[in-house]
C-alpha cells in the first residue's frame, strides 16, 4: 500500500527531469545515485536500455533487471538527448515505425472450424502494438498479413495503475502477443512490423 | 440522549425552521445552503470536504467572481474568463497576466484519494502560493524561458513534446497524444508536424481533450499537460517526439 505524504498526495516530490509527479502507487525508478525518475521519462529512453526479465534457479518468480537503475541523473539526461537519434537509427535499419522479435511460440487449439490461438513470446524492439492492429509478419524474406488478437506484457508492474493496458512499448518484453488465424506461419526470430 | 441539532447555520448564520445537513466537523447547514453546494461544489466532493475548506471555497469563489478588475494590470475582468487565478494574497489575476506564467509554473499533477477505495487525479497549482509582489520576478523569469525554448525549438505558433501515444477505443482508428506544450497553444484543426530522418508527417488535430481542471478550454495552452486527437495511423509518433505547429 502505498503511503500519502504531508499534503495527503501519493507521490514521492517532482521528478528531477520533467517536474512532474513522481506516483508512488506507480513502479518508481531508482537511479544510481538514489533519485526518482517518473515513468514517462523512463519510457522514453527505455528503446536504448532495454528492460530484462531473467529466471533464476530455484526460483519461481521472473527477476526483474533494469539497466536504467545503474545509470546516475546526468547519464540519464544525456541518454535522453541520444534517443532521437538512436530511434532515427533502427528506423533506418527495419524500414519501419515498430518492430517486435518473436522468441518462442505456443500454439492453443480452440475446438473445430475456429482458427488457434498463436501465442508468442518475444521483446519489442521499438514503437508500439496494441490490440486488433494490423501488421505484418516478415518470415524469410517474405512477409503475411495479420490482426493482433491480445496482448499480455511481462511487465504488469512497471506502470502500476495503467497495468491494465494491452500495448507492447519498445523496449519491453511481452508475455504474450497473440494472433487468432488460420494458416498463419511464425516462429522464432520472425519480425512482426507496422507502419 | 439524542443529538442536539443547532437551528442557526453555520455557514450563513440564518436561523430559519427546517431540515439541517451536517457537514464534515460537526456543523450544520440550512437548505439554502445546502442547495447552493449541491450547485456551486456537487454533492460528491463537498460531502468530502470539511467545515473550513467549503467556507474557503466559496470565499475563493465569492472573491474570484466580486472582483472586477485585475489586481496586477488593472484590465476588466470578464466573466467568462476560465483562466483567472486567486494569489495568496487575496489579489486575482486576469487570464492573460496568470497564463504568461504558467510555463514556469506549471499544474503538478498528483493522485489523492477519492474519499473512499479509489484513487482521483489531483491538480496542484503552485500559482496559488505567489503574492502579487511576486508576479514581476516571475513574470520575467517566464519571458526568459520562453526565449531558451523559442531558442531550442524555433519560432512557432506551437511546439507539443510527447510522452505517450495511445489508442483511444480499440476499434476505431483514433489515437491519444499525450504531452505538454512547451510553446504557444494547440487548437482543433492545427496541423501537427514531425520530422523522421526521411521527411516529415503531418497530422490534423480532430479534437483537443484537456486535463479535468481544464474542462471547458477549447484549446490546449501553454506550459498545460492534454490529449490530442488524431484519426489515422500514427505510428511515426514516438515518446519525447517534438511536434510543432506552423503559424499560418
Amino acid at each position: 500500500m502505498a503511503k500519502k505524504n504531508d499534503k495527503g498526495r501519493f507521490d514521492n516530490g517532482p521528478c528531477p527531469v520533467c517536474g512532474r509527479a513522481v506516483v508512488s502507487l506507480n513502479h518508481i525508478t531508482k537511479l544510481a545515485d538514489g533519485k526518482e525518475v517518473c515513468p514517462d521519462c523512463v519510457s522514453k529512453i527505455r528503446v536504448m536500455y532495454p528492460l530484462e526479465y531473467v529466471k533464476k534457479k530455484g526460483k519461481k518468480k521472473l527477476e526483474r533487471q533494469d539497466p536504467i537503475e545503474k545509470l546516475t541523473l546526468d547519464e540519464f539526461r544525456a541518454a535522453m538527448e541520444r534517443t532521437p537519434e538512436y530511434l532515427e537509427d533502427l528506423r533506418a535499419k527495419y524500414g519501419h515505425n515498430a518492430v517486435y522479435k518473436v522468441e518462442s511460440i505456443k500454439m492453443f487449439p480452440r475446438g473445430w472450424f475456429r482458427p488457434p490461438f498463436i501465442c508468442t513470446t518475444g521483446r519489442v524492439i521499438f514503437g508500439y502494438f496494441d490490440m486488433n492492429d494490423e501488421v505484418e509478419v516478415v518470415r524469410k524474406g517474405a512477409s503475411f498479413k495479420a490482426k493482433i488478437y491480445d496482448i499480455v506484457r511481462e511487465n504488469v508492474e512497471e506502470k502500476g495503475m495503467d497495468a491494465w493496458v494491452r500495448r507492447g512499448e519498445g523496449g519491453y518484453p511481452l508475455r504474450w502477443m497473440v494472433f487468432s488465424q488460420k494458416d498463419l506461419l511464425i516462429g522464432p526470430g520472425d519480425l512482426i512490423v507496422k507502419g | 440522549m439524542g443529538r442536539t441539532v443547532p437551528n442557526k447555520c453555520a455557514l450563513c448564520g440564518s436561523d430559519a425552521p427546517g431540515r439541517r445537513w451536517r457537514v464534515k466537523g460537526s456543523k450544520y447547514i440550512c437548505k439554502e445552503c445546502h442547495d447552493r453546494l449541491n450547485v456551486e461544489i456537487g454533492y460528491v466532493k463537498w460531502s468530502n470536504m470539511n467545515f473550513t475548506e467549503i467556507k474557503n471555497y466559496l470565499s475563493d469563489k465569492d472573491r474570484l467572481s466580486t472582483q472586477k478588475t485585475c489586481s496586477f494590470c488593472g484590465q476588466k475582468l470578464s466573466g467568462n474568463d476560465l483562466f483567472r487565478k486567486l494569489l495568496k494574497d487575496k489579489s486575482v489575476l486576469c487570464g492573460k497576466c496568470a497564463e504568461s506564467m504558467r510555463i514556469v509554473r506549471p499544474v503538478f499533477l498528483t493522485v489523492k484519494s477519492d474519499g473512499g477505495y479509489g484513487y482521483e487525479t489531483a491538480a496542484d497549482d503552485p500559482m496559488k502560493e505567489l503574492t502579487l509582489e511576486d508576479v514581476p520576478w516571475v513574470q520575467k523569469e517566464a519571458a526568459e524561458e520562453r526565449e531558451r525554448r523559442v531558442a531550442k525549438y524555433g519560432n512557432h505558433k506551437a511546439v507539443f513534446v510527447v510522452d505517450d501515444v495511445t489508442k483511444y477505443k480499440k476499434e476505431e482508428d483514433t489515437h491519444e497524444i499525450y504531452g505538454r506544450v512547451m510553446l504557444g497553444r494547440i487548437d482543433k484543426g492545427d496541423t501537427l508536424r514531425v520530422k523522421r530522418r526521411e521527411g516529415e508527417y503531418r497530422k490534423v488535430v480532430d479534437k483537443i481533450n484537456p486535463p479535468e481542471y481544464l474542462k471547458k478550454s477549447p484549446y490546449l495552452p501553454e506550459g498545460h499537460e492534454g490529449n490530442l486527437m488524431v484519426s489515422g495511423d500514427v505510428s511515426f509518433i514516438y515518446p519525447g517526439d517534438v511536434l510543432v505547429v506552423e503559424r499560418v
